[in-house]
């Protein structure tokens, strides 16, 4: 028998191509869940049943429903109930970026609930109306909290997207997939990917950890 | 009669059932400094906060410079910005500090001092800078301009809480019982920076337990209770010869330690 890890080697280009491909649906999901998880979690905590209900049941919808589900669901089954066709790129990317929209509001709203009201009452006794108030002294202070749970979450949803290979997009593990098929080396082939999913965590990481110094600048260190 | 800086008229606030203020009217001119006293939970900060319109009043007028700006304008006018406008006037030209400093923990002193310059007066950030630098100096904090709050001592970050709403040169100065979190060997120089204010003239309202303070600089005192104003006068007369009997208690009560 033996390990053949020189195949896994020689083909390093699609492997390559589909780990760009992993990248390109994780970042672009992420920057929908962003962008979708701070107005849904401002609504979320708005006093009024009107917004807060209506954000409410979203993040409880797409919480409890199964990506594998909802990538399956919006690419067969919208394009069969409503001749709605989307390619498979973006669908896999509205269904990542959707679901985790859910996951980032929370996340941003446990970070905003960690900026005290004597904040909020500071900034407007010196006049300032309320958008400055959320750029300048929220939004800066929430971030601090919210950087690493989002990274989490990205982490999570850069493995999650994995499965998007189930229509047909061409991602690292559907090219591992292929790979193996064709060699018949599981083992060699499916380490690769996982070795590429680690590197690619591990750097994400230290990329975090550096943003997290830069956002807590303030805070005093802890002797231990 | 120096110029009315401030009319308070009538002003009523609850919330929910339990009402904290029952009708207060209070007037402030220029160079005045008003210490506001009173038991605890009796509506002295609500009123304070109801000046610059933290908190709405229910009821009642909060005349500022001649103009009542406790009034809501209905919710379309408000999309279109109207109230908006007189709300940074208003909150721009008084200074409030708080018990807990509220410092912005994310920014230097600096830059706590910049913000509303910059954000609310629309200032140069050069000149914001230069302005914030001058008022730290004046503190005796001159040196700490790059330092952030959570290695300030509790004295030196009221008097950065004090410098961030000098820096605004404010009509009116709102101070809600500044010294009560300070260790009481920090008391004296937040005090003291509240003496000069005053002997420079400015105009201000002092919520405080401290009654040293108030017969020294204090040129009229208040006895808030059950949200109503029960006896107001000179500082040191009401002190020493108050009349109603609710003020006698009190003063006893704090007097004794």
């Amino acid at each position: 028998m033996g390990l053949k890890l020189e195949l896994v080697w020689n083909a390093r280009g699609p492997l390559l191509l589909g780990t760009l491909v992993t990248l390109e649906v994780a970042f672009l999901a992420l920057g929908l869940a962003l962008v979708l998880g701070l107005p849904l979690a401002i609504l979320r905590s708005s006093r009024l049943k009107i917004l807060s209900v209506p954000a409410f049941l979203y993040i409880q919808f797409f919480r409890g429903t199964a990506l594998y589900v909802l990538v399956l669901w919006v690419f067969f089954g919208l394009a069969i109930a409503f001749n709605i066709n989307l390619p498979p790129f973006g669908a896999a990317v509205l269904c990542l970026g959707l679901l985790n929209s859910a996951y980032m509001a929370e996340v941003y709203r446990t970070g905003l609930g960690t900026v005290g009201f004597g904040q909020l009452e500071a900034a407007r006794s010196l006049g300032l109306p309320e958008m400055p108030v959320f750029r300048h002294v929220v939004l800066p202070q929430a971030v601090r909290i919210i950087i690493p749970s989002a990274a989490n979450l990205f982490v999570d949803m850069l493995k999650d997207a994995a499965i998007v290979g189930v229509v047909g997009v061409w991602d690292l593990m559907k090219q591992a997939d292929r790979l193996t098929k064709f060699y018949f080396r599981p083992f060699e082939f499916y380490t690769g990917a996982a070795l590429v999913y680690f590197v690619v965590v591990f750097f994400f990481s230290r990329l975090v950890g550096v943003l997290e110094k830069r956002f807590s600048r303030h805070v005093r260190k802890e002797k231990v | 009669m120096a110029e009315e800086i401030l009319k308070l008229v009538e002003i009523r606030k609850s919330f929910g059932d339990h009402a904290v203020l029952n009708g207060v009217d209070l007037t402030v001119h220029r160079q005045d400094v008003v210490v506001i006293i009173g038991p605890s939970g009796q509506g002295k900060s609500t009123l304070l906060r109801c000046i610059n319109l933290l908190e709405w009043p229910n009821s009642g007028q909060v005349v500022f410079l001649g103009k009542d700006y406790a009034v809501r304008y209905p919710w379309i006018e408000r999309l279109r910005g109207r109230g908006g406008e007189d709300l940074r006037y208003l909150r721009t030209h008084i200074g409030m500090v708080f018990q807990h400093f509220n410092l912005f923990p994310h920014l230097t002193t600096l830059q706590n001092c910049t913000l509303g310059l910059e954000q609310s007066l629309k200032i140069s950030r050069d000149l914001a800078e230069q302005k914030a630098r001058e008022q730290l100096d004046r503190v005796g904090l001159g040196d700490k301009v790059n330092a952030y709050p959570d290695t300030l001592s509790g004295g030196q970050k009221q008097r950065v809480a004090i410098a961030r709403s000098l820096v605004m040169e404010p009509k009116l100065m709102l101070f809600d019982e500044v010294t009560s979190a300070l260790d009481p060997e920090l008391i004296g120089g937040v005090l003291a920076e509240m003496k000069r204010l005053a002997e420079e003239g400015m105009t201000m309202i002092v919520v405080t337990h401290e009654m040293g303070f108030a017969r020294e600089v204090g040129s009229r005192l208040v006895f808030l209770c059950e949200g109503q104003i029960v006896e107001e006068g000179p500082c040191e007369e009401l002190l020493s010869h108050p009349q109603e009997i609710r003020t006698q208690q009190f003063l006893s009560a704090i007097l004794k330690h």
